[in-house]
């Protein structure tokens, strides 16, 4: 379980620039959850994501990891590290290792494992992300297509075992089959590995799909938690924030404003399509 | 037969084929680009769509010049791309945008960055001063003149490089995925502004992963393993559902929630692919009870 409480992080703290990116923040992630954060560029959910995994130490308030406070000064990081593994955007760039193997060993390596456990941690850890190890362990990551560069960026953090997986935008700049591809092997290791996996997105689809709970983040506040049913039903206030629900939810949303008699308001294409039909039917 | 005088990119058989090197030494890596024949009018706005190594991007190099066709031909407003004295002339006419606005600012000021390009063509300060506040005004950043690209967003410094290809005063800018890296706001503006230019008479070609973006331009081109897959308008090319599964393509929400009406027997026209024509059609529907 994750706790957060009471955080705040102020940059620039007594300078002229001083700026609070994130303003008392607190809430809870249960195990197992898959928890999308949402919140336009700014909003400060880049920099809650770097508490999470303990770049950042707030200025006040904790973060407890399974029992463990990260914030505390005397947790080390090695120690985070193992129980948070962050997926920066673009993970792909920060791959530096002359063979895909060597890569993805480079983490468990750091940990003090011996060459057997390393050797078993990384075969793990590509075969979760769906490249075979006699296939692609002795390749260059550079001569791979992107998408299986960021399957082994991905494996790198897998690697770790970490209790906690965030990936930030995980599929920017990917084309629609391997947005799709990438999406469909986190969410199978989310259910081999039963750990919590916190997705940031734009994509609201994405965050509808996957996510059984929602965080909104706007102007260095937590504003929205709950199901993703709850958050998107929420529409007029996400516009607001200059988010919004998924494309299907938005669409019966101007239907029903222009005066057609929606009912509800679900969040995919197919049960959208029903709305309309039963509207239509009603007339 | 084409009208040369409209066309201001005509491809004819083009293809592309990148050589691979390796310790036996070059080697032909496979056609990025196949015997590709078609023409873009001037004045259009044309989506080009695939998967990535589809060849779209390989395409939109061929068309700015920084490749060149391994047979047959590509003409930038009537000019051969492969003859020499014509390539200056041809990186004016047809400007590019790339997908990651970090790596195509230069300057460290906003204002400087956009007039790199017009100084290379030897404008004068003066002309070159009028055509950068002009192409800062178009992208709604000229507030941002004085400022350092570094400090600007995705979505602002993707808009300086728009300007910068403005202030070449082109007749074609080419964006090669200008909103992948861009959150939804960002994304919304880029767009915003290829259409606007694109109501001023400039001619673009956008090359894109969103298909709702797609579904807005006047033409759309699809690119298969470096041939033209599907070409039309965004109606004839979106209508065809199972097509664009079958490239593992996205179906744009307003044509598959259409698809999904049909199956149930609701008579919607094939021609609706954006959500404003769904829209009409069920409120038109709907008050008619």
């Amino acid at each position: 379980m994750i706790k957060v409480e009471n955080i705040t992080h102020i940059y620039e703290k007594g300078l002229p620039d001083e700026a609070v990116a994130l303003d008392d923040v607190s809430f809870t992630i249960e195990d197992g959850s898959f928890t999308g954060i949402i919140g336009h560029t700014g909003s400060g959910k880049s920099t809650l994501l770097q508490h999470l995994n303990g770049l950042l130490k707030p200025d006040s308030g904790h973060i407890f990891v399974g029992g463990t406070d990260i914030t505390d000064k005397k947790t080390d990081m090695l120690a985070i590290r193992r129980k948070v593994g962050l997926v920066f955007q673009y993970p792909e760039y920060q791959l530096f290792e002359e063979t895909v193997a060597s890569d993805v060993a480079f983490g468990p390596k750091n940990l003090g494992l011996t060459d057997e456990e390393v050797r078993l941690r990384v075969e793990e850890a590509l075969h979760l992300v769906g490249l075979d190890i006699a296939e692609f362990g002795d390749k260059s990551p550079f001569e791979l297509s992107g998408g299986q560069k960021r399957r082994v960026a991905i494996a790198g953090v897998v690697a770790m075992r970490p209790e906690v997986l965030i990936l930030d935008e995980p599929t920017a700049g990917l084309d629609p089959q391997t947005h799709r591809d990438i999406l469909d092997m986190i969410s199978e290791i989310h259910r081999k590995q039963r750990n919590i996996t916190i997705l940031v997105s734009h994509n609201m689809n994405d965050v509808a799909n996957l996510c059984d709970h929602v965080l909104v983040i706007n102007k260095g506040k937590l504003v929205m938690d709950g199901t993703p049913e709850e958050v998107f039903a929420k529409a007029d206030e996400l516009s607001e924030m200059g988010l919004s629900a998924p494309p299907a939810a938005e669409f019966l949303r101007s239907l029903k404003k222009r005066g057609v008699n929606i009912e509800n308001i679900p969040l995919s294409a197919e049960a959208a399509a029903e709305e309309i039909i039963k509207a239509l039917s009603r007339g | 037969m084409a009208n040369l005088e409209s066309d201001i990119i005509r491809a004819e058989e083009l293809t592309f084929e990148y050589l691979t090197e390796d310790g036996g030494g070059l080697h032909h890596g496979g056609r990025a680009i196949d015997g590709v024949t078609f023409s873009v009018q001037k004045g259009s706005f044309t989506a080009i769509i695939g998967s990535n190594g589809s060849g779209k991007s390989t395409l939109a190099k061929n068309m700015n010049a920084l490749l060149f066709p391994t047979g047959g031909k590509l003409y930038v407003d009537g000019h051969d791309t492969t003859v020499e004295e014509f390539l200056w002339e041809i990186r004016r006419c047809a400007a590019m945008v790339f997908q990651n606005p970090d790596n195509q600012l230069v300057s460290t000021i906003v204002e400087d960055d956009v007039a790199f390009g017009p100084e290379n063509l030897g404008i004068t300060p003066g002309k070159i001063r009028d055509r950068v506040d002009d192409a800062l005004r178009a992208v709604g950043m000229y507030e941002f003149r004085k400022k350092a690209p570094h400090m600007l967003s995705g979505g602002q410094k993707q808009r300086i490089a728009i300007a910068g290809a403005i202030a070449m005063h082109p007749d074609v800018i080419i964006m090669d995925e200008p909103t992948a890296m861009l959150d939804p706001k960002g994304r919304r503006a880029v767009l915003e502004i290829a259409h606007t230019l694109n109501r001023r008479g400039m001619t673009i070609i956008l090359i894109t992963h969103f298909m709702e973006e797609a579904a807005s331009a006047d033409r759309v081109i699809i690119m298969e393993k470096g041939k033209i897959a599907m070409d039309g308008t965004p109606s004839e090319v979106f209508s065809d559902v199972e097509r664009l599964r079958e490239m593992s393509l996205d179906i744009p929400v307003a044509v598959d929630i259409a698809k999904r009406m049909r199956d149930a027997g609701i008579d919607v026209p094939k021609e609706i692919v954006t959500e404003e024509a769904l829209s009409d059609f069920i409120a038109g529907k709907y008050d008619k009870g």
